[in-house]
């Protein structure tokens, strides 16, 4: 199999950014995923240096030459999917998420446990952003539990659809 | 009772985990926490979507602490599995730092609960419920690491006592994982 990390893979991951952007507005916890984000562009180099590990395509024309351990693509899909979970916009990050991480083992730029550790150094860090936040004061704990916060919802939401039946 | 039972289901989901990965290997167990992952967080997004489960919702109501997120436990567990797979040095240290984080972790809480001496640095924690932990964890690893597991869940157990605002879940993974290249 030939490495492509050129055109195609390119042009997708600009797809998936671009949709990604309009499914982070219906998404919350934008702050945490943003710190999560710097999180990750400081410690993957990092990482990636200290393990030292091959990536699969290594000898291929056009294979990265950094390290392959963790994978950084997987890393930055898979915060968003972590910070968009309760939220209509988990089911577009998580889908895409699995398409990055496939694709990566796909086009021979890491093996599959390299996208497994990229996935759980992003959801990973998510969660430390957000307790990171909440320790500074910057965002509030919900100390609410997750059914009477789903009891609360649903109810708004019969009102509000009761409301525009009355009003037409 | 709901503590006991979901520090019960702790140790035993833990050194399920950690045996696993000694028999499946590095690659191997990366490949099956991350299914469980994937899994999980499907599992998480359709419980907040308000689907219902019998086995499922059972699990929840019975071990479930007061959260925002159903299952959130389970999942930073896994998560801290995947961090001391991936970045500890060998698959047979990072199936040690499992065992002494799920016996250790679970030991510190189900005798500290009773404990009376609490530490100066933490207020949270008993001296009872560390030195369980080192105990159990010591008791665990010492198996697969000889004497070194001593020195392991020593530290092990000093982080789980420190007053970190960050998830004890990943914090002992990550230390454990840092040793690996120490010890």
């Amino acid at each position: 199999m030939e490495f492509a990390t050129g055109a195609s893979s390119a042009e997708m991951y600009f797809v998936l950014a671009c949709f990604g952007f309009v499914a982070l507005l219906f998404s919350q916890n934008r702050k945490a995923m943003f710190i999560a984000v710097i999180l990750a562009t400081v410690s993957i180099p990092v990482l990636k240096n200290t393990l030292n590990e091959d990536r699969p395509c290594i000898g291929w024309a056009s294979c990265p030459d950094d390290a392959g351990m963790p994978s950084g693509h997987s890393t930055l899909a898979f915060i968003f999917a972590a910070g968009s979970l309760g939220s209509p916009a988990f089911w577009f990050f998580f889908p895409a998420s699995i398409l990055v991480g496939f694709s990566r083992t796909y086009w021979g730029a890491h093996s599959l446990s390299q996208v497994a550790a990229g996935a759980g150094l992003g959801i990973a860090l998510f969660f430390i952003s957000q307790e990171l936040l909440i320790f500074l004061g910057e965002v509030k704990r919900q100390r609410t539990h997750w059914k009477v916060k789903r009891f609360v919802k649903m109810k708004r939401l019969a009102a509000r659809r009761k409301q525009v039946k009355k009003h037409g | 009772m709901g503590e006991t039972l979901r520090k019960l289901f702790h140790i035993t989901f833990g050194a399920i985990i950690a045996i696993s990965i000694y028999f499946l290997g590095r690659d191997g167990g990366l490949a099956a926490l991350l299914a469980m992952l994937l899994a999980g967080m499907v599992l998480i997004q359709w419980k907040l979507s308000g689907f219902e489960e019998k086995v499922i919702d059972f699990f929840l109501s019975r071990m479930e602490r007061r959260v925002t997120i159903p299952g959130i436990g389970a999942l930073m567990f896994l998560l801290g599995a995947i961090l001391a797979l991936s970045f500890s040095k060998t698959e047979v240290f990072a199936a040690s730092v499992l065992l002494v984080f799920a016996l250790g972790d679970g030991a510190s809480t189900l005798v500290g609960l009773k404990g009376n001496h609490r530490i100066f640095y933490n207020k949270k924690k008993t001296w009872e419920g560390t030195i369980a932990f080192f105990f159990a964890a010591s008791a665990a690893s010492v198996f697969f690491l000889g004497p070194a597991a001593l020195l392991l869940s020593l530290i092990l157990a000093f982080v789980e006592s420190l007053p970190i605002p960050i998830d004890d879940n990943f914090t002992i993974p990550i230390a454990g994982a840092i040793l690996s290249y120490i010890l």
